[in-house]
Formats: C-alpha cells, structure tokens, sequence
C-alpha cells in the first residue's frame, strides 16, 4: 500500500515536473539572454489550453496539438516584436511591468470571450482510459500520455540547442549576447525568434495539459508563480537547471499533497505528547495543506543562499 | 579602406572619444597605443557598433557604418576580438568556431576551420573540449580564430598578447601575419609595445580619447617626448 | 526627472485645494462617495508606502500584500480585544499596526535587500507567496474563508459608527502619514535612499551601509503598508485570507505605475484613479479589469513617467509659457485616444456579450440568429456590416489622428530644444 503509493506519486511528481519545464526551459531561456523575466510565460500556457479547447470543439484534439503552438507562437512574436522591443530602451524593470500588464490583459481577454470558469476542455476518448493498476489505483493513460509529449519536446529542445547553428548561438547569447553580434548575428531576430519559440512551447503545454487538468482563466496566475520557483531554483537563464528545478517540484508537491499528518501528530508519535495540539495554531494543520509553502520555502533559499541557482552558471 | 573620421562617443555624461581620425588599408597592419582609459577599447566597441557613437563617421570601402547595429557592422566586413577573450565559457571549442562562421563581403579573403587549426595545431586537439577548460593562450588563440571564420575584410584586435607566455605571443604574432599576407588590414590595439612595433606597418597614439600621434615605427621610436608623456607609466 | 518641482505657490495651491476638497467631501452626504473616497484613501496611502521601496530606491516589490495584510489582521484582533474590555485607545490601532508592520519589514527587508533587481523581486514574491498560503491554512488567525469580522468601538468623544467619521478616521491618518513620508524623503536619509538607487557603489564608497539604509526603507514601505491595512480594517471591519492574493500586490504595483512612481504623491493618483475606475466602470461593465489592464500597458508603452508625469509634465508646459506649444498636439491626441478607446471598448463589449451564456440562450429562443446587442444606445448587429465599418473608420482615424499628434508633439519639443 505504501509502495503503491510511493509509486503513483513518484510517476504523477515526473509527469508533472517535465510539463513545468515545457513551459519553464523557454522563459529561463530568455532570461538568459536578455535579462527578461517573462511574466506573461504563463499566460501563453493558459492561451494555449484555450486553443487546444477551441480546436477540439471544432477541429478535434489533435489538430489543437499542431494549431495551439503555432498561434501561440505567433503572438509570442508579436508580444516580443511590437510591445517588448519598443520599451527595451527603458531597461528592464520596465519589460518586466509590460509583461506584468500582458499578463493581465491575457487572463482579462480569456474571459472577456470564455468567461470566469473553467470550460469543458476533455481528454478525448481515444486516449481516456486506464494504462495499468498499482493495487487498487488506476493510472489514467493520459497522464502518461502527458509525460511522453514532455519527453519528445525535452529531447527536441535539447536536439535544436546541441546540434543546431541557431540553438548553438542562443545557448551563446544567453552567456555574452553581444559577442554573438560582433560576429554577425542578429541577436534581436534571434531573440524574437527564442520568445516565439518559448511561447509555442508553453503553448504546447497547455493544450496538453489543459485536457487533464481544468482549463480556466486563473490557470496561468496558478502555474506562473510556480514557473518562476522552478527556474529560480535551477537558475536563471539554465536549462539543465530548470529540468532539475522543474522535477524537483513535480515530485516534492506531489509527495506532500498525500502526506495526511500535521506537525503536532508528527511531534506526539514522537512522543511529545500532545502540547502542540494544545498550542494549536500552525502546528495542527496538516501537512499536506502547508504542502504549497514548499516550492516557496525552497526558492527563498537558493535565493538567499545561492542566487544563481543549482546549476546556474553566472552569479 | 577603412576610415573612421571625426568620432565621438559617450559613456553616459564622460566624453570617451573626442574626434578620432584614422586610417587603415587592406593588407596593413596599424597599430594604436595608448594607455587605459586612453579611449583604445571604446574606439573598437565604437567602431563595431557596441558603443553606438553619437557623432562622426566610419566609413568601410565607401559604406557609412556609425551607428549601426553590431551585426551589421560585423557583416559589412569589420572582425573584432575584444579583450578579455570573451569566449563562450560554456560551449565547445568546435561550437566557438561555429558561431564566428559566416560569408564574408565580397573579395575579402577567407579561412577554413582545419587552415585555422593548422595554425595552432593544440586547439585541434582540444576541439570538443569545453572552452572554459582552455589556457589563456588557447583562449586568445580562439578568439582570433573564431573572428576570422567570419571572413572579415578589417580585424580590430584589442590587446592580443596580453598576459600570454612568450611562445603564445610567437603564434600570435605569426597568425597576424597570416592575416596580413591574405590581404586583411589589422588593427593592433595595444597598451604596451611589445608585438606591435615588431610587426606594424605605421603607429599611432591616443590620449584622452584622441589619437595624439601618427607615424611610422621608426618615426615613432625616435619621438621620446610622446612615449614618456602618453605611453609610458611614470 | 520630475523630481523637478513646480513652483512653491503653484504647488502648495494645488495642495491645498486638493486637501480642501477632500475635507468637504462628506457634505455631498453621499454614503457611496464617501465609502469609495475612504477607499481611495487607503489604496492610495498603499500605494505610497510601496512607492517608498520603488520610487525612491528602485526596489521593486512584488509582494506588499503581505504588509498590508499583516496590518489588517493585526487591527481585527485588536478590535476584537477592545470589543472585550481591553483599554485600547482606538485611534492608536494604526500605530500598533505600523510598529508590527515595520518589524517584520525590518525581517523580511532584511533577507531581501541582500539582492537587487531580479532577484529582489522574486524574494518579495516568494514572501508573499509564502504568507498566502500560511494565511490560507491557519485558520485560528486568519479565520479561513469566513475570515474574521470584528466591530468598531467608539472612543471618548469620537463615535466610529458612520461612513463620514470613518472617512475622517482614515483621511487625518493619510494626511499624517503622508507628511511623514514628504519629510522623510526630504530628509538626508531621504537622499541617501536616492543616491542609492543612482549608484550604490559610491554611496558604499561614502562609507554609508547600504544594506542598512533598504532595510529601513523597506521597514518603513511595510509600516506604512501595514497603517493602510490597519485603516482597512477599520473600514470594513472584516477580512479574510484571500487580501493576501498575488492580486493585491498586483494592484498596488499597477497604481504606483498608472499614478507615476517618479512624482511624490503620483501612486496616491494612481490609486484614486483605479478606485474610482474599479467603481465607476466597474458598475457599468463586466471587463473593467481588461480596461484597466489595456491602460496600465498603454501608460508603459507610451507615458512612463504616469498620470502624475504627465499632469506635472503640463503644469511644467504651462508654468514656463510652452503648453500653447504642445496643446494642439494634446488635444488631437486626446480625441484620437477616445476615438480607439471607443472602438476597443464596443468590441470588447460586444464580443463579451455574444459570447455570454445568456446571449446563448437568446440565439437558440430566436432561432440560432444573431440578436443586436445595445451598446451606447445603439443597436449593434455582431456580424453587420455597419458594426465592422464603426469599429475600423475610428481606429484608422485615431491611428492617424495620434501619429499626427505624436509627430507634432516631437516637433513642437525640437523646436524647444534649438531655442535654448
């Protein structure tokens, strides 16, 4: 039972750590290059699911698998070409608040045409079904589906950057962007092409994930803050980093959302009696609530203790 | 011809370039000394568009470049090989070179990645190693090289010897030469007088962003009164 | 650059009408008003507590909920212990309140001062985050999503028991708090908080401990938080965990900005504004919030000195004999503003209405046609013809009209700039 357990959350902690890095790997990308923190990175996931839904209404699932990218893409190119270029002069702090207000508009646009709940974005059936049981549970096959389109896109994104000129000048450009236009490159194309290419893939992402978990106008205000643990976490600007990052909390939420025992019933198995049920406060809820304190906690130190996070390369 | 007249530019409110005029031509090598903070660097950032200038002109076979991007810069036919060596830490020796390669302008001379290592036969060796792990000397080394796969007409080298073993200083001396033969002008950007006086075709000097001397090596080595009071450290 | 001051008499007569108006605000006797004047009161002293960190020493916060939040609950429970006999004097409650605000600003400025830009940012937000969720599960304090509710007790002389005295309550603490931050800034702490955002290295080199100036920066930005929270708390007499939202702090960073972060009292500005939008144009549309983030974006892209940047860039114009330069510029401007705003908001309205679940219901009834939809008084036909010729005819006459008035605006500036 325990096993069974340990199994499950292990698997469900993978899956969804290599979907945080769908998104996460193009947002730490761009930091790295032009010192962008993206916050409208999330939105695009969000955009994305809303595609995929739109498409399976009318196109069928899969269609929204080629079609979500794509669009999203392109309004990551229109994002970066028209709004974020024009202030770049002005420096960072304000890229950071336009994306800050895109972000809003995004969430604000979605429900001006889909309203404030979640819409009826479903697995569909050909791929809804149980893959295995571990004891008495379950495993949806989609979910697995989920982690084989991350993997495919990870081994992408590793296969464009390692082995592709492009890939090669951005992983160039993330370090010393303005070599990489003394030798001639157009670092800024590049870059909108990099903020096109991070967008289609947080794209990608929500239309897969969107169809597992719900799709509505807060799902980019929940994942994004998340976003930003896993590429702080693995440092901003790594890619290695961001996978580690991005695992790291896949497993870590995963495994506490089940753990059913708070601190003070930790402290009296431990033979502490029961004076911290009588402190109350803190000390009874159980863990499994405190859970998304976590990714929180977890990011406050490497910012405190290591900045560049675990596999950062620059300080 | 490359010809930079009349440049200015500014690090914020400091007035780092007050006027440059210079002149180089294909299969030449010139050399510029000048102390730091003479203004040596920010000529050669000014000139490749790093540091656009706010006045003045610099002028490549008849194409006015001043304020370009970089890349344009770069692409018109002008190589530049900071100091520092700003190589990239993180990629391979091999991807180094892949990312200087390019087309260079018509006419301008050209170089293949296995020429460039016959030159320097260690970076061979080390090719798929990580740059990061490279010696000063294979660094510098790299930089050139990484340059000259973008087949450039003009190459601006700031501070090329810079810290390296006498031997190192033999390669790159050699390798400027090389440049030479094939027909690239070579800017030397030096703070000492080591290489360049062996090598130049004519030298010049700079101080408080301008150049304050020009002439040839022997012109220049009979001339005490601008080495003591622009060159040398008292 | 708008650190430059307009001219004292001009300035303090400004002020002082300002003040004036809002002292006899109660007298229009409208309970609405003064409860969304209170608001802009508390928004706006928010916002200049934020401003504190942003404004003056380049820190940008993106978690400030957390101070405001602490101000809140702290106040209840207090309230609550007088309500129980405790012999708590209730205008001192935003003391209390501010005292523990700065403590934990001290902490937590602590922590986050030790990194700059970036990552400054993301230890705000991490904070937040932080105290969202603990504030969200830790019922005892917070009260879950009940909250906690408490009630007003009157003091000595003064009754709390209406909208008008909150109203006061709440105005003579911003005004003080306000004159406070004024003397702050102005004091040589003040200046060593700008000089810091300028060039830290050089302040160091002055010998100064940089460190130690954020962390009292941020002590009192949480403080000052914290006494608005305090006033809310007061207001509303209720709470619960969901203040401590990355939307609050979302909020406070989009006033600052709408308001201008580079003029003193331009985040109050901003704050009143946004009140006043959320109330106003909330009342009348459901997508106020888009509106409101279509504005914010706007102010980056192409005022980024604010509402206060710009009123004080005019003020400036006017004072120096040069708005006449420049009005014909600001009025185009202003009228093909209107006119895109016009076309924006009937396609959003529009758009938001057919794609509502009621506008479902009213297809299938009428047969799976397209009903109008009544907008402005109008008709609107979504797939009409006249409907797409409204909205394209003011957007290219606005686009026209603004590029007009942006290209005379810079050349009435050059013109300027060869005189002198």
């Amino acid at each position: 039972m325990v096993m069974d357990y340990f199994l499950v959350s292990l698997l469900n902690g993978v899956i969804y750590g290599l979907m945080l890095f769908m998104v996460s790997s193009g947002l730490t990308l761009i930091f790295g290059m032009m010192g962008v923190l993206n916050f409208a990175h999330a939105s695009f996931y969000m955009i994305g699911a809303y595609i995929g839904y739109l498409c399976s209404l009318h196109l069928g699932f899969y269609a929204g698998l080629v079609i979500a990218p794509l669009v999203v893409g392109a309004l990551g190119v229109f994002s970066e070409r028209l709004l974020l270029r024009r202030v770049r002069p002005q420096g960072h702090t304000h890229e950071l608040l336009l994306t800050f207000g895109l972000f809003f508009i995004f969430e604000e646009v979605i429900k001006v045409f889909f309203g404030n709940f979640a819409v009826p974005y479903q697995v569909p059936a050909g791929l809804d079904f149980a893959a295995f049981s571990v004891g008495s549970i379950e495993y949806p096959f989609y979910r697995l589906f989920i982690g084989v389109v991350a993997l495919v896109m990870f081994v992408a994104i590793l296969a464009v950057l390692q082995l592709t000129r492009l890939g090669i000048v951005v992983r160039a450009a993330v370090h010393r962007s303005d070599m990489v236009a003394a030798l001639g490159h157009n670092v800024p194309t590049v870059f909108t092409a990099l903020f096109g290419g991070g967008a289609a893939l947080a794209g990608l992402a929500g239309a897969v994930a969107g169809a597992f978990f719900p799709t509505s106008p807060t799902m980019a205000s929940d994942l994004g803050t998340l976003v930003f643990v896993v590429v702080v976490i693995g440092g901003l600007g790594s890619l290695s980093g961001a996978v580690v990052g991005a695992l790291l909390i896949g497993v870590v939420t995963s495994f506490a959302v089940g753990l059913n025992v708070s601190l003070a019933s930790l402290a009296a198995s431990l033979g502490l009696g029961d004076t911290l049920t009588q402190m109350g406060g803190l000390f009874t809820v159980s863990l499994s609530s405190l859970a998304g304190t976590i990714p929180y906690l977890l990011m406050l130190l490497i910012l405190l203790l290591r900045p560049s996070g675990l596999l950062g390369e620059r300080s | 011809m490359l010809t930079v007249n009349d440049l200015h530019a500014h690090y914020g409110k400091s007035h780092v370039l007050n006027g440059v005029r210079y002149q180089l031509k294909p299969g030449e090598i010139g050399t510029i000394l000048g102390r730091n903070g003479s203004g040596r660097s920010t000529l050669c950032k000014s000139i490749i568009g790093l540091l656009p200038p706010t006045s003045g002109s610099v002028n490549l076979g008849g194409r006015e470049l001043a304020g370009r991007a970089p890349h344009e810069v770069s692409r018109a036919g002008i190589g530049y090989v900071p100091e520092e060596r700003e190589i990239f830490l993180n990629l391979s020796v091999d991807e180094n070179m892949t990312i200087g390669r390019k087309k260079g302008i018509p006419g301008a001379p050209t170089w293949t990645p296995e020429e460039l290592y016959d030159l320097f036969p260690r970076l061979r060796e080390r090719r798929r190693v990580k740059a990061g792990s490279l010696s000063g000397g294979e660094q510098q080394m790299l930089t050139m090289f990484r340059t000259l796969l973008g087949n450039p007409l003009m190459i601006l080298i700031d501070e090329p010897t810079e810290g390296l073993a006498p031997k190192i200083v033999g390669v790159v001396r050699d390798t400027v030469l090389e440049m030479k033969r094939r027909g690239i002008g070579v800017l030397l950007l030096e703070q000492k007088l080591s290489l360049a006086l062996q090598i130049a075709d004519h030298v010049a000097v700079m101080g408080h962003g301008e150049i304050v001397f020009e002439g040839s090596v022997e012109e220049f080595r009979a001339n005490h009164e601008v080495r003591t009071r622009w060159l040398e450290v008292s | 650059m708008s650190r430059v001051m307009s001219s004292p008499v001009a300035r303090y007569a400004w002020l002082a009408a300002t003040l004036l108006l809002l002292v006899l605000l109660p007298l229009t006797d409208s309970a609405t008003l003064i409860n969304v004047a209170t608001k802009c009161l508390i928004a706006g002293l928010f916002a200049m507590g934020f401003n504190l960190l942003w404004g003056q020493m380049g820190l940008l916060s993106f978690g400030h909920a957390a101070y405001l939040g602490i101000g809140t609950f702290a106040t209840l429970h207090m309230m609550n212990a007088i309500d129980e006999g405790w012999g708590l004097p209730a205008p001192l409650l935003p003391v209390l309140a501010g005292a523990l605000g700065v403590v934990v600003g001290a902490l937590m400025g602590w922590f986050a001062s030790r990194r700059t830009g970036i990552y400054f940012a993301m230890i705000t937000l991490a904070v937040a985050e932080l105290t969202h969720v603990i504030a969200d599960k830790w019922q005892g304090f917070f009260g879950g999503e009940a909250g906690v509710r408490s009630i007003r007790t009157d003091w000595w002389l003064f009754g709390f028991q209406d909208a008008t005295s909150v109203y006061y309550y709440c105005l003579v603490w911003s005004v003080l708090l306000v004159i406070a931050l004024w003397a702050l800034l102005r004091s040589p702490f003040g200046l060593l908080m700008y000089a810091l955002r300028e060039n830290e290295e050089r302040v160091r080199f002055l010998g100064y401990r940089t460190h130690s100036i954020k962390v009292v920066g941020f002590a009192v930005s949480a403080g000052v938080s914290a006494v608005a929270g305090s006033l809310m708390a007061f207001m509303n007499e209720s709470a619960n965990a969901s203040m401590f939202a990355t939307l609050t702090s979302a909020e406070v960073v989009l006033n600052t900005v709408i308001g201008g972060s580079a003029v003193f009292l331009g985040p109050a500005l901003g704050a009143a504004f946004n009140t006043l939008f959320g109330y106003y144009i909330g009342g009348l549309s459901h997508f106020w919030l888009l509106y409101q983030g279509l504005i914010f974006v706007l102010v980056i892209m192409y005022a980024p000195g604010g509402l206060g940047g710009l009123f004080s860039g005019a003020t400036r114009q006017a004072r120096e004999g040069r708005l006449a330069h420049h009005a014909p510029a600001y009025a185009v401007g202003a009228l093909a503003s209107l006119l895109i705003a016009v076309a924006t908001i009937t396609v959003v309205e529009l758009v938001g209405t057919v794609m509502g679940s009621s506008y479902r219901v009213l297809r299938l009834t009428s047969g799976e046609t397209w009903p109008p939809v009544s907008l402005w008084g109008i008709d609107w036909h979504p797939l009409g013809i006249g409907t797409f010729t409204f909205v394209l005819v003011l957007i290219g006459a606005g686009t026209v009209l603004l590029r007009w008035a942006m290209a005379s605006h810079r050349q009435a500036l050059d013109r300027i700039g060869s005189e002198t």
